[in-house]
């Protein structure tokens, strides 16, 4: 074989692998729409009961054959990073693989996209997240992504919920009682600038319970409740457990056992069937001879054995 | 060659005991074939017999059940909208004992009953996985609720909200039973109520025990057993358990039943003596077992730990969590010395004076048959137990009548009245028998609408005069039997959390806890054993905490996954109240705070100090 041939079938032959793996790098994706959209609809089914190993599978099938930047490639891709984030058991790498969906996404997609405010609340919640043994939390970063929520969905639900987040991120810093509370009055002057929250109710309830556990401040723990309960309780069957709360601390704390009568009251009158009726009864009976006046009677719904009793 | 030795050689040599063993196998597998094929309905689908059946799973063998179920059951089969779709109802009723594998197995297989009782099966807890959601289906008033199957004499607005409703608000608990908290959905349906803890007793010997006290009251000499009990004329309540008052006697007079704690000491002290005096040496006053303990242990815990917990309960959940029970116990905040804690676990051990011997290794099936037999006088069981009880008491050759009496506390003038005075509530308290629908049955709506029919008044009045259970439905009423049963609102929550959270710590307590009760060990050894085993630097409570602080993490996190999912199918479109639920975990998501709740209680039990780690 003569040097010539030689060089041409080495020529050949690279030509032949570079062929092969064009080919076959274009095969990886060949988009395949219907198949793509079968897929993504079985990978919602797995992820609607938690099976979130088989849903990274389906999801990332999905996204191999969707065409990158389409709906379904969205759809696929956030599916993707986020069933990769609960994969169990759950590692670094595939922690990390999550967060690059997540990033790509962030990078791909406009904000009308509903997918964008979406990721970067999911990118915040990982980061402030213990995620695998070994792993640790990164509040900071965390924050930027609620930060940017907040300021380029600005009145928006994604908004409200990425103030939430914040506030949240600040009860890292339990140990220092200015950092927890400069966190949660932040949260508070933004829901007073933005009064029509849709979900307003939810984080008046969660300032209520954190002014309390966290800061021990009745004052401000009663006036959030109050917030909430105005605007209408998430829970209404665990009414009780609120009401009884902030009569507790308006008679312990705030000195204000008319303000503690209201709420006993509440508890009988909305909620019979709690465990506390009882003692709110008698606490209500007590409190009602400081304030014969004030104080309208109760009328007691009747529970079911009651009323055939009756 | 003779016979003898020819006759072997004529048996076909493939004619062995291999051969008889592979017939059998082959023959047990074309039976399971055959059993598998016709449970799913295969065969029937094969042979175009196919026949539409809504099974019914539980666990619930106690006498009466089943047989008001079968009631329900036919008359449901034998309305026309149901005969003319072709469809019946069956109930399959399995033992509590094998109920959690038979349910795993054909959840997973795919072949689980259309409807099945939740709890036990340890699958059954992967809820959204298995189960279908009901939160649409239950905002739908009760079609079986109308002007004229719900009776006009119900309260107008119970009568209301029966025919005009949704179905959820037609239930005693409101469904609170069936509402997934984490899932923030409704997955079941309850058909009964459970009823209340009560302690049952035999009138005969409840008369005749009084009897004897009176008797020995009225005695020149008072025997032992009684100056034991009593408060002596001029003592305190540290020399006895209850005076000696004209109410006291009064009520001995009576027909009345036990209602303070002394007075059921004094009358079990009687029934010692009227086993002796009638030579009964199986006869004891109260029917404990293992089961009985626990009960008694739990009921008289918020009686007697209420005045003291309040002040541990930081974040005001009205729970006392076991990490505030440690928390205000390393903080110094409560002792094993403290009067309402020495008082709790006196009182359960002077109540386990009056159990058989041995009771620790008798069950909840012995302890009931013993009551049964007339070997014990009380018994202290749930409303679950009523119908059979009953039954069984009219049954017996020398029948008897049972007595059905709240669990009672410390009387006025009776040792530890002053602050152990009132009874735990029972407000809480929601319905039970919670069926939930297989998300794979092919028959939905026909299972659905067969638990409207059971929950609707007609269906569940029916059920209750059959079974003797008590009410799922509001209006529907208990039987007189029953009415003792029902919940009473009247009482106190919060005790401490002495059942600590597993690890050592927990069996350590388990195990003094009955040695101590059972008479082997004194209080002080019992408290330093278990103050031992919390104080211990690597197994002690520091390690329950810092286990609670890894799941707290756990639950965090299992909480955003169910919001991730949520998130998905809102986005996706596949599920248009999901934003509605995404928003409403979010709440629950926000208050875990990152897990960080019980690190904060550390802190403030514990300013700083370092949080355990290990």
């Amino acid at each position: 074989m003569t040097p010539r041939t030689d060089n041409f079938i080495r020529l050949f032959a690279a030509a032949a692998l570079c062929w092969v793996v064009l080919t076959g790098c274009a095969r990886d994706r060949v988009v395949d729409t219907e198949r793509s959209e079968a897929l993504l609809r079985e990978a919602h089914m797995e992820a609607s009961v938690f099976n979130y190993n088989r849903a990274y599978e389906l999801y990332s099938g999905s996204r191999a054959i969707a065409e990158v930047g389409s709906d379904q490639w969205v759809e696929a891709t956030f599916g993707a990073a986020t069933s990769g984030w609960h994969r169990l058991p759950p590692n670094r790498a595939s922690i990390v693989e999550a967060r690059t969906l997540f990033e790509e996404l962030v990078k791909r997609l406009t904000t009308d996209s509903p997918y964008l405010p979406r990721a970067l609340l999911s990118l915040g919640r990982m980061h402030e997240q213990v995620n695998f043994p070994g792993d640790t939390e990164d509040v900071n970063t965390a924050r930027g992504y609620y930060t940017r929520v907040m300021e380029e969905w600005e009145n928006t639900i994604f908004a409200d919920e990425a103030a939430g987040r914040f506030a949240a991120s600040a009860l890292h810093d339990y140990r220092d009682p200015e950092a927890v509370r400069e966190g949660l009055e932040r949260l508070e002057r933004y829901l007073e600038r933005r009064t029509d929250s849709p979900i307003a109710n939810i984080l008046w309830y969660f300032l209520g319970d954190k002014y309390w556990h966290y800061l021990e401040d009745a004052e401000k723990a009663f006036a959030s409740f109050e917030r909430a309960i105005a605007l209408g309780l998430v829970e209404r069957a665990r009414a009780w457990h609120t009401y009884w709360r902030m009569a507790w601390m308006a008679e312990r704390y705030l000195d204000d056992p008319l303000g503690a009568a209201v709420y006993y009251a509440k508890i009988v009158e909305e909620t019979p069937r709690s465990p506390r009726v009882h003692e709110s009864l008698a606490a209500y009976a007590r409190l009602r001879e400081q304030f014969p006046d004030e104080l309208p009677e109760i009328k007691r719904t009747l529970l079911p054995h009651e009323i055939a009793d009756e | 060659m003779s016979e003898s030795e020819s006759s072997p050689s004529m048996k076909p040599a493939w004619l062995n005991a291999n051969l008889f063993g592979a017939v059998i196998l082959f023959g047990s597998f074309i039976i399971s074939i055959w059993i598998v094929m016709v449970q799913t309905g295969t065969l029937d689908r094969f042979t175009g017999r196919e026949e539409r059946v809504v099974r019914f799973l539980h666990w619930q063998l106690e006498p009466g059940f089943r047989e008001a179920l079968d009631k329900v059951i036919a008359e449901y089969n034998a309305l026309p909208h149901v005969r003319e779709a072709g469809y019946r109802v069956q109930q399959v009723a399995i033992s509590e004992k094998f109920y959690s594998q038979f349910l795993n197995t054909h959840l997973i297989s795919g072949t689980a009953p259309d409807l099945s009782t939740m709890g036990k099966a340890s699958l059954a807890s992967q809820v959204d996985q298995f189960y279908e959601p009901l939160a649409a289906i239950v905002d739908e008033p009760n079609h079986y609720n109308t002007e004229e199957t719900v009776p006009d004499h119900l309260l107008a607005e119970i009568r209301r909200a029966l025919i005009e409703g949704p179905w959820r608000d037609t239930f005693a608990d409101g469904l609170q039973s069936g509402y997934n908290d984490q899932l923030k959905n409704y997955y079941a349906i309850p058909v009964s109520n459970w009823g209340s803890i009560r302690l049952y007793y035999n009138r005969g010997y409840m008369k005749q025990a009084k009897a004897i006290v009176l008797e020995a009251l009225e005695s020149e000499v008072r025997p032992a057993w009684l100056e034991a009990r009593l408060i002596p004329p001029g003592g305190t309540t540290d020399d006895g358990w209850l005076p000696d008052t004209p109410e006291l006697r009064e009520w001995l007079r009576s027909d009345r039943s036990v209602d303070t704690l002394g007075r059921l000491l004094l009358v079990s002290d009687a029934v010692w003596e009227l086993a002796r005096r009638q030579n009964l040496p199986f006869l004891v006053p109260i029917s404990g077992s293992s089961y009985t303990r626990d009960l008694f242990a739990d009921r008289y815990a918020p009686t007697f730990h209420h005045g003291l917990v309040s002040e541990f309960d930081l974040d005001h959940d009205s729970n006392i969590s076991a990490l505030e029970t440690f928390g205000a116990w390393s903080a110094d905040k409560w002792r094993f010395e403290d009067e309402e804690v020495r008082a709790y676990f006196k009182t359960l051990r002077e109540i386990a004076t009056h159990f058989p011997r041995g009771f620790l290794g008798l069950d909840r099936e012995q302890a009931n048959r013993r009551f049964i037999m007339q070997n014990a006088a009380m018994l202290l069981t749930g409303g679950w137990d009523a119908s059979g009880i009953f039954k069984l008491a009219r049954e017996q050759a020398d029948p008897f009548e049972v007595g059905v009496a709240l669990l009672p506390v410390p009387g006025p003038g009776e040792r530890f009245h002053g602050f152990a005075n009132q009874p735990p509530s029972e407000a809480g308290q929601t319905l039970g028998v919670p069926m939930a629908l297989y998300k794979l049955s092919s028959m939905k709506d026909e299972a659905i609408d067969f638990l409207r029919y059971l929950t609707s008044y007609k269906g569940n009045q029916m059920f209750v005069d059959h079974s003797g259970w008590l009410p799922a439905t509001i209006g529907v009423e208990p039987t007189r039997e029953m009415r003792p049963f029902m919940p009473e609102t009247a009482g106190i929550i919060g005790s401490l959390h002495l059942r600590f959270l597993g690890g050592n710590v927990a069996t350590v307590y388990r195990g003094q806890l009955y040695l101590y009760i059972g008479g082997d060990i004194t209080y002080e050894e019992f408290v330093a054993n278990v103050e031992a085993a919390m104080g211990d630097r690597r197994m002690g409570v520091n390690r329950l905490w810092a286990e609670q602080f890894q799941r707290d993490r756990q639950v965090d996190r299992n909480t955003q996954m169910t919001l991730s999912t949520q998130a998905i199918r809102y986005l996706s479109g596949i599920d248009p109240d999901a934003e509605e639920r995404y928003f409403q975990i979010l709440q629950r998501s926000l208050t875990l705070s990152n897990g960080l709740n019980n690190r904060m209680m550390w802190h403030r039990f514990f300013p700083g100090e370092p949080e355990p780690e290990f």
